[in-house]
C-alpha cells in the first residue's frame, strides 16, 4: 500500500496536468484560429487558397501546443526528433496509403489542377468539388452523389476540368444520304447555327465532312458554346440540325439492310456468291428463301 | 397602336391620369399601367402576339413613368457589313450602330431619383460572341452593322442607337477593318424624339498592333439631348492599347481591349 502512494505521490501529476492543458488550449486556439482565417480569407481569397491557409495555420498550432506538452512532461525533444526519424521509417510501412494521399494532397494543393467548386472528370466521376481535403478530394456529382476520391489516384490520373475556361466546343456528328448535295447540307446547317442562340459567333462554327460512311456522308459540326449552356447547348444543336435537315427535305440516312429473296444456285450462276451485284449494299445479305420473287414495289399513299 | 396610346418619348416623363389607367407604346411593345388598388401596379406588356402581366407595389400616385433605353451589360462587337478600306493618312466620319434595350421604369421620392424597373425590353434574339482566344476572351454581343456616311442615312430602329465614329489611319500601310469591340460602359446616351445617339468615338490606328480608342463626351451636333451617362466616366484620351486578336489576313484588322 505504502509503495503505491509512493509510485502515485512521485508521479508528475502537475506535468501531466499541464501537458493536458496545453492541448486543450492548443485545440481551443488551433479552432479558433481556423475560423478567424477563414473568416479573414474568404474576404481576399478564393476557396482553394483560403482552405489551404486555414489547414496551415490549424496543424502548425496544433504541432506547436503537442511540441510544448511534451516539453512539459520532461521529454527532451532533440531525442524525440531522433526518434520521429524511426518512427517516419515505421510509419511509412504501416501508413503507407495515408502518407502517400496526404502528400498527395498538398501536391494538388499547391498545384490546383482545380478548385472548389470547379466541375472535374476524375477517374469518370463528373461532379462539382466540395472539398480537397488531407487524404481524399469529395465531389458532388449531377446525379447527387457523394464521392470521395484518394488524392493519391487523383495525382496518379488525367483529372479534366471543365469550368476552367469560359467557352467549350462541341462536336455534333450528323449524316446525310449518298443522293443529297454536301454543299446544299452544309449551308442549310451554317444557316441553322448561325440563327442559334446558344451557338456563339465567334469562335466560327465549323462543318467538316469527315467520312464517306456505311450509309451516307458523314458529317461533324464543331460548335462553341458558354460552358454553363453545355446541356441546353448540345439538345438544340443536334435538335436544331435535325429539323433544319428535315425541312429542307435533305435526307439523314440510317443503317440500310438489304434483304435478296432469291435461289442462290441462280445467283452462283450469275457469277455472285452472295447477292447481286445491285443488291451489294455494305450491309447485305443474301436468304435462300427457295423460288425467286421480284422485289414488292411500295405501294403509293393515298 | 391605341388612340390614346402614348408613343413614349425617351425625355418625357409620364404620370398616372385620373382614371388610373395609361397606355404607352415602347419600341416594339405596347403596356397598359392600371391602378388595381392604392398601392399596386398592374403592368400589362404586349410583344407581338404574346402578352403578360405583373404586379408592383410602390407609391403609385406619386410615380412618375418613364421608358429608359441603356445599353447591355457586355461589350458589343461590331461587325461590319462592309470592309472598311483606309489609304495611309486618310480619315473618315462614320456612323454604326450599337445594341440597347429599354427599361420601363417608375421614378419616384425627392427630386425622382428612386428608380424601379418595372419591366425591361431586350430584342428577340442576341447574337452571343467571343472576342479573343479561347482560353482568355471576353463574351461579348456581336451585332452586324452597316457603315453609314452621313447622320441623316443612318437612323437608329428599334433596339438600335447610331454610334458615331471618326477613323483616322496614321499607319503607312492601307488597312481594312472588320470588326470593332466597344466596350458598352463607355458609352452615354442622347436622344432626339424616337432616335437615340451615343457619344462619339474616336479610332486612331498607328501600327498593326497599336492604335488608339477615344470616348468623347459629346455627340454630334442635331439637337440631341443627354439622358444617360456612360457607366464609367468619360475622360479625354485613349483608354488602353488596342490589340489585334485573331487579324484574318495581313492588312485585315478586328479592335478591341
Amino acid at each position: 500500500m505504502d509503495s503505491i502512494k509512493e509510485i502515485m505521490s512521485s508521479f508528475p501529476w502537475a506535468d501531466i496536468f499541464r501537458a493536458l492543458v496545453t492541448v486543450v488550449v492548443g485545440i481551443i486556439a488551433a479552432r479558433l484560429l481556423s475560423k478567424i482565417v477563414d473568416r479573414a480569407a474568404k474576404r481576399n481569397l478564393d476557396k482553394h487558397n483560403a482552405a489551404l491557409l486555414r489547414k496551415v495555420a490549424t496543424y502548425t498550432v496544433l504541432g506547436a501546443s503537442i511540441l510544448v506538452a511534451l516539453s512539459t512532461l520532461g521529454i527532451k525533444l532533440s531525442g524525440l526528433l531522433a526518434a520521429a526519424g524511426l518512427m517516419t521509417v515505421a510509419l511509412g510501412f504501416a501508413a503507407q496509403t495515408s502518407v502517400s494521399n496526404i502528400i498527395s494532397g498538398f501536391f494538388l494543393l499547391m498545384e490546383k489542377p482545380f478548385e472548389v467548386g470547379d466541375v472535374v472528370d476524375i477517374e469518370g466521376n463528373v461532379g462539382v468539388v466540395l472539398s480537397l481535403d488531407l487524404l481524399s478530394t469529395k465531389l458532388r456529382t449531377f446525379d447527387n452523389l457523394f464521392v470521395r476520391i484518394p488524392n493519391e489516384n487523383i495525382l496518379k490520373k488525367p483529372v479534366k476540368t471543365f469550368s476552367k475556361y469560359q467557352v467549350r466546343r462541341i462536336d455534333v456528328k450528323f449524316s446525310i444520304a449518298y443522293k443529297e448535295k454536301i454543299t446544299e447540307a452544309k449551308e442549310i446547317v451554317r444557316s441553322f447555327l448561325k440563327s442559334s442562340s446558344l451557338v456563339l459567333e465567334d469562335p466560327r462554327p465549323l462543318i467538316i465532312t469527315r467520312t464517306l460512311g456505311d450509309s451516307g456522308v458523314d458529317f461533324v459540326a464543331k460548335v462553341w458554346i458558354d460552358r454553363t449552356k453545355l446541356l441546353e447547348a448540345r439538345d438544340s444543336v443536334t435538335a436544331g440540325i435535325k429539323k433544319a435537315l428535315d425541312d429542307a427535305g435533305i435526307e439523314i440516312p440510317f443503317p440500310h439492310l438489304t434483304l435478296y429473296m432469291g435461289d442462290p444456285g441462280q445467283l452462283r450462276m450469275q457469277g455472285c456468291g452472295i447477292a447481286p451485284v445491285a443488291a451489294r449494299s455494305p450491309k447485305a445479305r443474301a436468304l435462300a428463301m427457295g423460288r425467286p420473287r421480284p422485289p414488292k414495289r411500295p405501294r403509293p399513299k393515298h | 397602336m391605341k388612340d390614346d396610346e402614348k408613343k413614349a418619348s425617351w425625355t418625357e416623363r409620364l404620370e398616372l391620369p385620373e382614371d388610373g389607367r395609361l397606355d404607352i407604346s415602347v419600341l416594339d411593345a405596347s403596356y397598359a399601367l392600371e391602378r388595381v388598388s392604392g398601392g399596386v401596379l398592374k403592368i400589362t406588356r404586349k410583344k407581338g402576339d404574346k402578352e403578360t402581366a405583373s404586379f408592383a407595389c410602390l407609391d403609385v400616385k406619386r410615380a412618375v413613368y418613364q421608358p429608359q433605353p441603356d445599353f447591355h451589360d457586355l461589350p458589343t462587337m461590331i461587325k461590319l457589313k462592309e470592309d472598311l478600306l483606309l489609304a495611309p493618312g486618310a480619315g473618315a466620319e462614320l456612323f454604326l450602330e450599337v445594341p440597347v434595350k429599354a427599361q420601363l421604369v417608375a421614378l419616384l421620392g425627392k427630386g425622382r431619383k428612386e428608380r424601379i424597373v418595372l419591366d425591361e425590353l431586350k430584342q428577340a434574339k442576341q447574337l452571343q460572341s467571343f472576342y479573343g482566344p479561347p482560353n482568355e476572351g471576353i463574351f461579348c454581343n456581336a451585332i452586324y452593322a452597316k457603315v453609314y456616311s452621313a447622320l441623316e442615312e443612318a437612323q437608329s430602329n428599334d433596339y438600335r442607337a447610331i454610334l458615331p465614329l471618326s477613323v483616322e489611319n496614321r499607319h503607312s500601310k492601307q488597312i481594312s477593318i472588320t470588326r470593332l469591340l466597344i466596350p458598352s460602359d463607355r458609352l452615354a446616351l442622347f436622344a432626339r424624339e424616337q432616335t437615340l445617339i451615343t457619344n462619339r468615338v474616336r479610332l486612331k490606328v498607328k501600327t498593326d498592333e497599336d492604335g488608339e480608342l477615344d470616348f468623347l463626351q459629346d455627340t454630334v451636333s442635331g439637337g440631341f439631348s443627354r439622358i444617360t451617362t456612360s457607366k464609367t466616366a468619360v475622360k479625354s484620351g485613349a483608354i488602353g492599347k488596342l490589340t489585334t486578336l485573331g487579324a484574318m489576313s495581313p492588312g485585315e484588322m478586328q479592335f478591341g481591349f
